[in-house]
C-alpha cells in the first residue's frame, strides 16, 4: 500500500518520532493534514535595526560605521560564513541549527517614508504609500479564508492590530486569562447582558459596543475550553505571555488563523547596547519557548516578526541611530527550510554609494513578496487571493524569497 | 393671497433636520392650505381678545367669559371653513394627509386659538387685571404692546406658513418703537401696566423685549401644536434658542464631553448657571475654587516639588516605608484619578489629560522625576492659553528633553528623534509639507536645549552645544548664530501654521463633539486658531459653544468612553466619596482596561477613537470592573441606595419600593440623566427578576451593575 503522510503518521509508533522527522522531511506540507496552517504575525515596533541584530561581520564597513554600537567583532554568533547573529539573540541559535529559523536580509518596504506611524501602517495594510486602504492585510486575507468566525483572527492586546482591521470580524484581548465574565451573578448577568448587547442601537457609538460585545460572548466559551497548561518555560514579559496563550490557542485547535502580537521598544535613537539589552533577549527567549511550547504543531504555526523599517547605517552622536530603510524579516516554523540568512542578490557593500540615499540599507526584497509566499505556501492562498490580499502589487513568484526551498 | 407650499415644507424641515420627509404634492397642498387657515384663525382669534381688552377698558365684563366663549363666537365662520377646508384638501382620501406636520383640524384651531388669546393674556393678564389703565396715556401704551405682540404673532406665524405678509423683523421693529413712543409719556410705573412674566419690566426697553419673547413663546408653542411638530422645550421656555431650557440630554452631553460624567455639584451649578455660562465658567478654570481637592491632593507632595526637591525627598533607593522615586509616579497617577472624580475644575483637567497626550512622553524609571513637573509646568497652565506658549513650554521641559532625546541634542552630535515628531506629530503634520532636509535643520535649530535641574523649569540654553551656522528651515532663514532666538522663531512659525491650527482643531473636535469632524466646525475652530493667535480658549469657546455641539443629536452618546473616564463617571455616578476612594486600585483597573495612566509608549499618545477601545476582551472587562465597583469591592465606595431605606442622590432624596420594576426605575433616576431606553431598562428588570426577591443581599448593586454595563452608561 502506498504510504502516505496520513497513514505514516498514524501508524509512527512515537509521537516523538514524528516530531523529530517533521522538521528535516522539512519542504511542503510538513504537517499533518488535520492541522489548520496559522500565521502569527509579530511586529516589532520602532524599527528594529536588522544590521544589529543579523551582524554583516564580513563587511569592514559595518565596524567604521558604527564604532560605538557595532557588535564587537567576533562576539556575533556564525550564521554563516558572512553574516553573525547578536549575542543577545542566542537562544535564537538553536532554532536556526535546527532550520526552523530562517532571516530575510535588506527587506523592507519600497516607501522612502521615515515615519513610525506611516510605515508601520502602510505594512500592516500591505499598500505602501498608499493611504486610501484602510483594512489590514490579515484581514483582507480572514475575509476570504477565514469561514467569517471572529475566532479566527486573534489580537493579543486590547485593541486590534490594524492588520487584522477590516470587514471580517476578529478578536482581541490581552490575555486569554481575562476573557471571562466573573464576579457575583455571572450566569444570570450574562445572560441578560448578551442578549441586551445582540442589537445595540444607541447612538453612533452603540453599534461598535454591540458587535464587540456580541463577539466577546461568543467567543468566551470557546475561549474557556482551552488549555493553557505548558511545561515550556516562557519569559514574563509581556511578549512571553502572549506568545504563551498563542501556542495554548494553535494547540487548542478552535479554528484560530491568524494571530497578532507586538514586541515595542526598538526605536533605539540613543544607547543602542542598553536598550537593545530590553528587547532583543526576550525577543529570542520568547520565541525559542514559543516554538518548543507548540510541539508537533510548529510545523503547521510560521512566525513572521517585521518591523517598519530598519535604522541608518551610521551611529549618530548619541549611541544610537535614526530612522533608515531596509531592515531584516524573521520567519520561524511552518516547515520552513531554515538555516539560513536570505539575501536577493549579494550583500552589496555598506560604502556610502551602495545605499539607498546614502545612508541606508537599500531594499532588495519588498516585505510584500514575504506576506505573498506565506500566503500562498503556508496558508494556501491562491494567486487571486493573492491579487487583492495585496493590491496594486505584481505577484511574481521569482520574486519570493524563497523561504521553504 | 399667494400661497407658497413650500413654506409648510420649510417648516418641516427646519423641525425635523435630520429626518427625510417624502412629501408628495396633494400632502403639500394639505399642509399648505392648513397653514393659511391657522393663520386665519389666529388672526381672528387675536381680533377677538383684543376686543375683550376694548371691553374690559368700558368695564362689565368678565374677562374669562370673553376669552373663552366670546372669542370662539368669533370664530366661528372661520373654524367652518377651516372644517371644509380639511374635508377638502386633507381628509378625502388617506393619500392627503401627511405622516408629520398636521394632526387635525380641531388641534390645528384650538392650538392656533390659544396662542392668540395666550398673548394677550400674558400681556395684560388672563383675568385682565390691568385694565383699565389710570390714565389715557397708560391705556395707549397697554395697546400699543398687546398690539404689537400680537402682530408679531401673526408675522412669525405668517412666515412660517411662507406667505406674503408682514415679515417678523418689521413686526419685531415695529413693537419695539411703538412700545418706546406710546409709553414714554407713561408715568405710572410700567410694571403695574402689565402681567409680563419677565423678571425685568421697568423700562420701556423691558416691556418691548419680554413682550417679544412672549409672542415668540406663544408661536413656537401654538405653531408646533397646531403641526404636531416637536418644538424643544428651549424654544417653547421663552421663544429663543438661548439654551434656557436644557433638556436632559444636552445636560448629560454637557456634563459627559466637559468632564468625567454628573455629579452633584456640577449638575447643580449647570442647572444654576444654565449652557453657556457653565461652559463660560469651565473655560475659566482660575475662577472655580476647589478646595476640597486641593486638600486630599496636599498628601501628595511630590506634584508640587521643584525638580532637584523631587531627587533628595524620593531618592532613587528602595528604603522600606520611605518615599523613592517610583512614588513620584505612583503620586501623579492617584492625582489624576483623584482629579477626573472630584475636581471641580472638570475641563481644566479633560484638557490636561488632552494636552499631554498629544505631546506624550512615556514615564519610566529614570524619567520618573520629570514627568510630574512636566504636567504641572509645561502642560496644565497653558491648556487655554495659546499652543505658541503651550509648544514652548513642551520644549523646554526636561521630560520631553529625555523622552525624545532633545536634551543631548548638540550640533556636531545631531539627535533627530526630537525635530522629527516635533513637525509629524505635534504641529504641522506629514502632510504639512516638510522634507528630511527641515527634519534635520530642526534638529540644528534645537541644538543646546538641554535640562538644568537647577532652575523653574528644568532647562538652559547651551551656546556651546549650539550650532552657529545659519540655517535654512521651513522657507524661515535663519542667520548665522541665531542662539536660542532660532528656537524661539520657529516655534512662532509652527504654532501660526495653518497645518497647525488645522491639526489642533481637528483632534479637539475629534475629542469634545465628534469622530467625524463636521467640516463646517473644523472651520470654524481653525479659522478661531489663526485669527486668535492660537488661543486655545478661543478655539474651545467655539467647539463647545457651536451648534454641532449643543444642537446636533447625532453627536450625543456618539463615543465610547475611555477607561479613565468610565470609572471615573461611575465614581461620580454612585455619589462615591472622594475621601473613600482606593485611588490606586481604580488606576489599576484603568490600567487594566488599556489606559495606562502616563504609560503610553509611542510619542502619539492614545487614540481617540472609539474603534480603539472597543475590543471583545474589553468589553468583558469592563463588565467585570463595574460589578466589582458597584458593590464597593474595588476601590470605589458607591452610595448606593440600600436595599431598603433613602438616600441623596442626583436628583433628591429616593425610596426605594420593592419590585423588580420599581427598583430599576429608582435606580435610573439615580444613575442616568437622559432617558435609558426601553431595552435597557428591561434587561435590568429581568435580571432582577433572575437574581433573587426583595431582600436578597446585594440585590440593589448588582442591579445596579447591570445598568452601569448598559450601553448608555458605556457611551458618551
Amino acid at each position: 500500500m502506498t504510504i502516505t503522510r496520513r497513514t505514516f503518521l498514524k501508524t509512527s509508533a512515537a509521537a516523538g518520532l514524528s516530531a523529530f522527522i517533521l522538521p528535516r522531511l522539512g519542504a511542503r506540507h510538513a504537517f499533518a493534514a488535520q492541522q489548520t496552517p496559522v500565521l502569527v504575525a509579530l511586529y516589532l515596533r520602532g524599527g528594529a535595526d536588522g544590521l544589529n541584530l543579523v551582524v554583516p561581520a564580513g563587511d569592514p564597513f559595518y565596524y567604521a560605521s558604527r564604532p560605538t554600537i557595532a557588535v564587537p567583532h567576533g562576539s556575533e554568533l556564525v550564521l554563516d560564513g558572512f553574516f553573525g547573529l547578536n549575542p543577545m539573540l542566542a537562544p535564537l541559535l538553536p532554532l536556526y541549527a535546527a532550520g526552523a529559523l530562517a532571516f530575510v536580509h535588506l527587506a523592507g518596504s519600497p516607501d522612502p517614508s521615515r515615519s513610525h506611524f506611516d510605515c508601520q501602517d502602510f505594512m500592516e495594510r500591505a499598500a505602501p504609500g498608499n493611504r486610501s486602504h484602510v483594512d489590514g492585510w490579515l484581514a483582507r486575507w480572514l475575509a476570504g479564508a477565514g469561514g467569517g468566525r471572529a475566532i479566527a483572527g486573534i489580537t493579543l492586546r486590547h485593541t486590534r492590530a490594524k492588520a487584522l482591521l477590516g470587514s471580517a470580524p476578529s478578536l482581541a484581548f490581552p490575555s486569554l486569562d481575562g476573557f471571562t465574565l466573573t464576579g457575583n451573578a455571572v450566569a444570570e448577568r450574562r445572560a441578560v447582558l448578551e442578549a441586551r448587547y445582540d442589537d445595540v442601537r444607541v447612538g453612533t457609538a452603540g453599534q461598535l459596543l454591540g458587535d464587540a460585545g456580541t463577539l466577546a460572548f461568543d467567543a468566551m466559551d470557546v475561549l474557556a475550553g482551552v488549555d493553557r497548561a505548558t511545561s515550556a518555560l516562557y519569559p514574563t514579559s509581556e511578549l512571553g505571555l502572549a506568545l504563551k496563550d498563542a501556542a495554548a490557542l494553535v494547540k487548542a485547535d478552535i479554528g484560530v488563523r491568524a494571530i497578532a502580537v507586538d514586541l515595542g521598544g526598538w526605536d533605539h535613537h540613543t544607547d543602542t547596547l542598553r536598550r537593545s539589552a530590553d528587547v532583543a533577549p526576550d525577543l529570542a527567549m520568547s520565541l525559542a519557548a514559543f516554538h518548543a511550547d507548540l510541539g508537533a504543531h510548529a510545523a503547521s504555526t510560521l512566525t513572521l516578526a517585521m518591523t517598519e523599517f530598519g535604522r541608518r547605517v551610521a551611529e549618530n552622536g548619541t549611541d544610537g541611530t535614526d530612522h533608515g530603510h531596509g531592515g531584516v524579516m524573521l520567519a520561524l516554523g511552518g516547515g520552513i527550510a531554515g538555516g539560513r540568512v536570505v539575501l536577493r542578490g549579494a550583500w552589496p557593500g555598506l560604502a556610502p554609494d551602495a545605499l539607498f540615499r546614502g545612508q541606508d540599507l537599500p531594499v532588495t526584497t519588498d516585505f510584500r513578496n514575504v506576506f505573498a509566499e506565506a500566503l500562498h505556501r503556508h496558508l494556501a492562498a491562491s494567486t487571486t487571493a493573492l491579487a487583492s490580499i495585496l493590491p496594486g502589487f505584481t505577484i511574481d513568484p521569482s520574486a519570493f524569497p524563497g523561504l521553504w526551498s | 393671497m399667494s400661497s407658497r407650499p413650500w413654506g409648510a415644507l420649510v417648516a418641516l424641515v427646519i423641525a425635523f433636520p435630520t429626518s427625510a420627509l417624502a412629501i408628495t404634492p396633494p400632502q403639500a397642498r394639505c399642509l399648505a392650505t392648513m397653514e393659511r387657515y391657522g393663520l386665519q384663525v389666529v388672526t381672528a382669534a387675536s381680533r377677538g381678545a383684543l376686543g375683550c381688552v376694548r371691553a374690559a377698558e368700558r368695564g362689565g365684563i368678565v374677562p374669562s367669559d370673553c376669552f373663552g366663549a366670546g372669542v370662539d363666537g368669533r370664530l366661528a365662520t372661520t373654524l367652518r371653513r377651516l372644517r371644509l377646508a380639511d374635508a377638502r384638501w386633507c381628509s378625502r382620501d388617506g393619500s392627503q394627509r401627511p405622516d408629520a406636520g398636521y394632526a387635525d383640524d380641531a388641534t390645528l384651531a384650538a392650538a392656533a386659538r390659544d396662542a392668540a388669546v395666550g398673548v394677550v393674556a400674558d400681556v395684560l393678564g388672563a383675568d385682565l387685571a390691568t385694565v383699565p389703565a389710570p390714565t389715557r396715556a397708560d391705556a395707549r401704551c397697554q395697546w400699543a404692546v398687546v398690539t404689537g405682540a400680537t402682530r408679531l404673532l401673526r408675522a412669525l406665524w405668517t412666515e412660517a406658513a411662507g406667505i406674503a405678509g408682514t415679515r417678523v423683523a418689521t413686526a419685531t421693529r415695529r413693537l419695539d418703537d411703538d412700545t418706546r413712543a406710546a409709553c414714554a409719556r407713561s408715568t405710572t410705573p410700567l410694571a403695574s401696566l402689565f402681567a409680563l412674566p419677565c423678571a425685568a419690566v421697568a423700562t420701556t426697553t423691558d416691556v418691548a423685549a419680554c413682550a417679544v419673547s412672549v409672542a415668540r413663546r406663544h408661536f413656537q408653542r401654538g405653531h408646533g401644536d397646531a403641526h404636531a411638530l416637536a418644538v424643544p422645550c428651549d424654544l417653547t421656555d421663552d421663544g429663543d434658542a438661548n439654551l434656557s431650557c436644557v433638556p436632559p440630554e444636552l445636560e448629560e452631553h454637557v456634563l459627559n464631553r466637559l468632564g468625567y460624567g454628573p455629579d452633584p455639584w456640577t449638575l447643580g451649578r449647570l442647572r444654576a448657571l444654565g449652557v453657556r455660562a457653565y461652559v463660560g465658567e469651565q473655560l475659566h478654570p482660575e475662577t472655580i475654587a476647589d478646595d476640597a481637592v486641593d486638600a486630599q491632593l496636599a498628601q501628595f507632595p511630590s506634584l508640587t516639588m521643584p525638580f532637584l526637591d523631587l531627587r533628595v525627598h524620593y531618592p532613587n533607593r528602595v528604603v522600606p516605608g520611605q518615599p523613592q522615586s517610583g512614588d513620584v509616579l505612583k503620586e501623579l497617577q492617584r492625582a489624576k484619578v483623584l482629579r477626573a472624580i472630584a475636581s471641580h475644575r472638570q475641563l481644566e483637567h479633560v484638557l490636561t489629560d488632552f494636552w499631554f497626550n498629544h505631546f506624550n512622553i512615556l514615564a519610566t524609571d529614570r524619567r520618573d522625576y520629570d514627568i510630574s513637573p512636566y504636567e504641572r509646568l509645561a502642560i496644565r497652565p497653558h491648556v487655554l492659553g495659546r499652543f505658541r506658549d503651550l509648544l514652548l513650554a513642551v520644549i523646554r521641559s526636561p521630560g520631553m528633553g529625555d523622552f525624545l532625546d532633545g536634551r543631548r541634542n548638540q550640533a556636531d552630535a545631531i539627535n533627530e528623534n526630537f525635530s522629527r515628531e516635533l513637525l509629524e506629530l505635534h504641529t504641522i503634520g506629514v502632510d504639512g509639507g516638510y522634507t528630511e532636509a527641515d527634519v534635520t535643520a530642526v534638529a540644528h535649530v534645537f541644538t543646546g536645549w538641554k535640562e538644568n535641574q537647577a532652575t523653574a523649569d528644568g532647562f538652559e540654553f547651551l551656546a556651546a552645544w549650539h550650532d552657529r551656522s545659519a540655517k535654512q528651515v521651513l522657507g524661515l532663514a535663519l542667520p548665522a548664530n541665531g542662539g536660542y532666538d532660532e528656537g524661539v522663531a520657529l516655534i512662532d512659525l509652527l504654532a501660526s501654521h495653518p497645518s497647525t491650527a488645522t491639526r489642533v482643531a481637528r483632534k479637539l473636535i475629534i475629542r469634545f463633539v465628534s469622530e467625524n469632524p463636521p467640516p463646517r466646525l473644523l472651520t470654524a475652530a481653525t479659522d478661531a486658531y489663526l485669527a486668535t493667535g492660537g488661543d486655545l480658549r478661543a478655539v474651545m469657546e467655539t467647539i463647545l459653544l457651536s451648534p454641532e455641539f449643543l444642537a446636533d443629536p447625532a453627536n450625543r452618546r456618539s463615543k465610547v468612553k475611555r477607561p479613565l473616564h468610565l470609572m471615573a463617571s461611575l465614581a461620580r455616578a454612585t455619589h462615591a466619596e472622594p475621601a473613600t476612594l482606593n485611588l490606586d486600585r481604580v488606576r489599576r483597573r484603568v490600567r487594566e482596561l488599556g489606559e495606562d495612566l502616563y504609560g503610553f509608549a509611542a510619542p502619539p499618545g492614545y487614540p481617540d477613537v472609539s474603534g480603539y477601545w472597543t475590543g471583545a476582551g474589553s468589553m468583558l472587562f469592563r463588565f467585570n470592573f463595574i460589578e466589582l465597583a458597584a458593590r464597593g469591592a474595588d476601590g470605589i465606595v458607591p452610595a448606593l441606595p440600600a436595599d431598603v431605606g433613602a438616600t441623596t442622590t442626583l436628583a433628591g432624596p429616593s425610596t426605594l419600593a420593592g419590585t423588580s420594576d420599581a427598583l430599576v426605575d429608582a435606580l435610573i433616576g439615580d444613575l442616568f440623566l437622559a432617558p435609558v431606553s426601553a431595552a435597557t431598562r428591561d434587561t435590568a428588570v429581568a435580571f432582577a427578576d433572575l437574581f433573587g426577591s426583595v431582600g436578597t443581599p446585594g440585590r440593589t448593586a448588582e442591579t445596579a451593575a447591570v445598568l452601569l454595563s448598559s450601553p448608555e452608561f458605556l457611551v458618551h
